[in-house]
């Protein structure tokens, strides 16, 4: 991978002509300009140092308006362009590409946003929402005078994932890449693959066998000549960049696997919550965690026998372990999804067996979304109870139901009969009990893996970029990333392959150019860079006979932590250069009136 | 505190004549009702799927309030048979409370029997008779 040969500092200022800069102020349709006065911004701005063309618009983002910033850049051989419009998380993106097609370098493009940060956060103060707007947009103007043209950086991808993890999500991922001709290393820790599935019965919503269709996704996989499956064997090492990693599996005791891979995969999972003794009468024959009541009734036919005694009356306590918020000692927050539908479900698969069994379902929320609304509605028209519970008061399960009766007793206010304190007997409670991170830090520190606060992994954007982490290259999908059921997990599995294939499948990756670079002349190698950078991107390389700090184009992140450590300033980040910031600085201060 | 008594609750499952478990306790019926009837008909239904049967016999009177006008029926989303359930619920106080049980024949038989065992559920509370408003 080599560094770039140019000079680090380029400046602005010794560009061969003066600058021409267009301007295009939005007015959102009115999310700008209701709060903003757009023509005053325009009116202050255009005569500013570099500016050639300054214009309002409707809407910028407009195929009309993005035609005509086009034109104007074509017409007027504009060689910057700033778009004081949105959040440049929605339009960054469209506009560098306006500007890459009328033959503009992208990274001479700055966005302002002057919707979020003015019209939308102001809305008390039209006069100071317009001052702060014309201070944002001279800040994106001087940005652009000294902005250079960059090229992202290109490297050749290996034509091969690293999956993590063989549970469905996993075999899913794996199955998807190995389909669209890429190869694929699979590593599952345990000896079996299949993850929870592999142990599961019948599946709600379809009805299908888990382990069935475990079995069907390993033939699938097996009969996959791209694909290696090493079970029993775990990911010890990670080097190189995206595009080109190289990773080491160690499988049993003495077995080491290398490969060089593209791109990793995430699909570790989860566990889930293991409720301490004591919690809502965990310790007490009788009380059984969801994992634990479902191989219960796997292991079954017939009426219900527990532990000898035959059971016809059970007890569901949901949100065991989720959505632990401040009024119940806080915890988990998140609500776990799965369960709700799991527990609806295995409550029909009793009343299959015995329809005489008594069952009562103490929730907070019903979380049974879309279709799974049916397993709800099935369970309540089959005579299952369902009785709500407050955070606050959460169910007392004691043991004291008196000689020859069921065993557990379970108070309970229920909010749905106002409020009325009640005592329920029950054979069996059984605690809907959630998902929890599965313990993988060797892993996290491998990958180096960014985990939330909520200790599961997480994504750039729940929405955007549901299935990439801030590390290029490596991809999660399934449980491991947040609560999700089965068919969730493959979903969210063949996005990642998706994702994968996309770049792998091209053979080559384009990394954004916007990077920390060293000048080597001014760099005496004082060291105080290479802890900074949290991705490890600086290595010490020789340069005219001395050693000098040299930024790993393809492993920065373009964060800017080794920027200020630096003591002899040798360091700068393309797009932020520290002219760059000193100008919008001075832009940002200059008077509005 | 009264209990729930299983051999109510299975047969309000067994029984065609009694519907309730649709019931979304959204309260629409409540406050359509022109008679202002509280328990009725919501909290009851929760009593007869509870099964506590002191609670149900307790409401003897809102149970013969009741108009059957069916302006509760109209309105609720869930399509829960309201009237007749409540036309259920006579027949079992008949039964149950009053002892009617030759006198109506057939027409008697209800959801419930009066020789319902020890019950899953309690409750504690003091029934609240009087209509309108939430206890
Ligand atoms: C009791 C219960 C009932 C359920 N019922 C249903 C249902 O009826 N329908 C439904 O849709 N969903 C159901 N679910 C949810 C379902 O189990 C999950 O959605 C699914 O298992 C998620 O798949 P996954 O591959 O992401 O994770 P997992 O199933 O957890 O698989 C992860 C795999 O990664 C491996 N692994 C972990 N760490 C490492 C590592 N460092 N290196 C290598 N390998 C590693 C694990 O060993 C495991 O094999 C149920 C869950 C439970 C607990
Ligand atoms: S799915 Fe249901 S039981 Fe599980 S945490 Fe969410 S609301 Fe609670
Ligand atoms: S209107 Fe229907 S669903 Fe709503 S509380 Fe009354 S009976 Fe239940």
């Amino acid at each position: 991978m080599s560094d770039r040969g140019e000079k680090a500092r380029t400046s602005g200022r010794d560009r061969p002509h003066g600058n021409r800069i267009g301007v295009y102020i939005c007015h959102c349709g009115g999310n700008i300009s209701d709060y903003v006065d757009v023509e005053r911004v325009l009116e202050a701005v255009k005569d500013e140092p570099g500016v050639a063309v300054a214009k309002t618009a409707m809407f910028t983002c407009s195929d009309a308006t993005q035609q005509e910033m086009a034109e104007d850049i074509r017409e007027h051989g504009l060689d910057g362009l700033v778009v004081a419009s949105c959040s440049p998380k929605l339009h960054q993106f469209t506009f560098r590409e306006v500007a890459r097609r009328a033959g503009l370098n992208p990274y001479q493009y700055s966005q302002v946003n002057i919707r979020e940060q003015c019209s939308w956060a102001h809305t008390d103060d039209r006069a100071g929402a317009t001052d702060k707007a014309i201070r944002l947009v001279r800040g994106g103007i001087a940005r652009t005078r000294s902005s250079l043209p960059l090229t992202p950086l290109v490297v050749d991808t290996v034509p091969r994932v690293l999956v993590v993890g063989a549970g469905v999500a996993g075999l899913r991922a794996a199955l998807g890449l190995a389909q669209v001709g890429l190869e694929v290393v699979v590593v599952e820790r345990e000896a079996e693959v299949g993850g929870w599935v592999a142990g599961l019965g019948e599946l709600y919503p379809h009805g299908r066998h888990g382990g069935g269709l475990v079995a069907g996704l390993l033939d699938q996989v097996r009969a996959q000549p791209g694909i290696t499956l090493l079970t029993g064997a775990e990911l010890v090492e990670k080097s190189g960049a995206f595009g080109n990693f190289q990773v080491e599996i160690r499988q049993g005791a003495s077995r080491t696997v290398r490969a060089d891979v593209g791109a990793v995969i995430v699909a570790t999972g989860f566990e889930t919550y293991d409720p301490p003794a004591g919690e809502f009468g965990r310790g007490r024959p009788g009380v059984v965690t969801l994992p634990e009541f479902q191989r219960f009734l796997e292991a079954g036919t017939g009426a219900l026998v527990y532990e000898g005694r035959p059971v016809r009356s059970i007890v569901y306590v949901y949100c065991v372990g989720s959505r632990q918020g401040p009024k119940a000692g806080g915890g988990n927050l998140y609500c776990s999804r799965y369960c709700c539908g799991a527990a609806g479900h295995l409550s029909n698969r009793v009343a299959d067996r015995d329809p005489a069994v008594r069952q009562y379902h103490l929730y907070r929320d019903i979380r049974t979304y879309g279709n799974l609304e049916a397993i709800f509605t099935e369970s309540r028209n089959r005579g299952s109870v369902y009785i709500r519970f407050d955070e606050s008061e959460p169910p007392v399960v004691s043991g004291d139901a008196g000689a020859g009766e069921p065993r557990l007793k379970v108070r309970v206010r229920d909010l749905l009969t106002a409020g009325e304190e009640l005592d329920i007997r029950a054979d069996l409670v059984v605690l809907v009990t959630g998902m929890v991170p599965r313990p993988n830090e060797e892993l996290v520190r491998t990958l180096k893996l960014p985990v939330g606060k909520d200790g599961l992994f997480s994504e750039i954007h729940p929405k955007l970029r549901p299935v990439e982490t801030v590390v290029d290259g490596v991809l999660i999908c399934g449980a491991c990333q947040g609560p999700k059921n089965s068919s969730e997990s493959v979903a969210s599995a063949l996005a990642a392959a998706a994702q994968g294939a996309a770049v792998l499948k091209k053979g080559y990756a384009e990394l954004d150019p916007l990077v920390a670079v060293v000048d080597p002349e001014r760099c005496d190698d004082c060291g105080q860079c290479y802890p900074a950078c949290p991705f490890e991107a600086i290595e010490r390389v020789p340069h005219q006979g001395r050693e000098v700090a040299s930024v790993r184009r393809a492993v920065c992140k373009g964060c800017g932590a080794c920027v200020p450590v630096c003591p002899a300033a040798a360091i700068d980040l393309l797009g932020y250069t520290d002219e760059q910031i000193r100008a919008m600085i001075d832009g940002l201060l200059k008077e509005t009136a | 505190m009264a209990l729930v008594s299983p051999s109510l609750a299975a047969e309000v499952r067994a029984s065609s004549d009694f519907d309730a478990s649709a019931c979304l306790n959204c309260g629409t019926c409540t406050a359509t009702c022109p008679m202002g009837l509280d328990p009725l008909p919501r909290r009851l239904f929760r009593y007869v799927l509870l099964g506590l049967e002191d609670k149900i016999r307790e409401s003897v009177e809102t149970v013969f309030s009741c108009l059957l006008c069916r302006m509760c029926e109209a309105s609720c989303p869930a399509e829960v048979p309201i009237a007749e359930n409540v036309r259920s619920l006579r027949r079992y106080l008949n039964r149950a409370a009053f002892g009617l049980r030759e006198a109506f024949g057939e027409a008697g038989e209800g959801f419930m029997s009066t020789e319902g065992g020890r019950g899953d559920v309690a409750s504690d509370r003091p029934h609240r008779r009087a209509p309108g408003g939430q206890s």
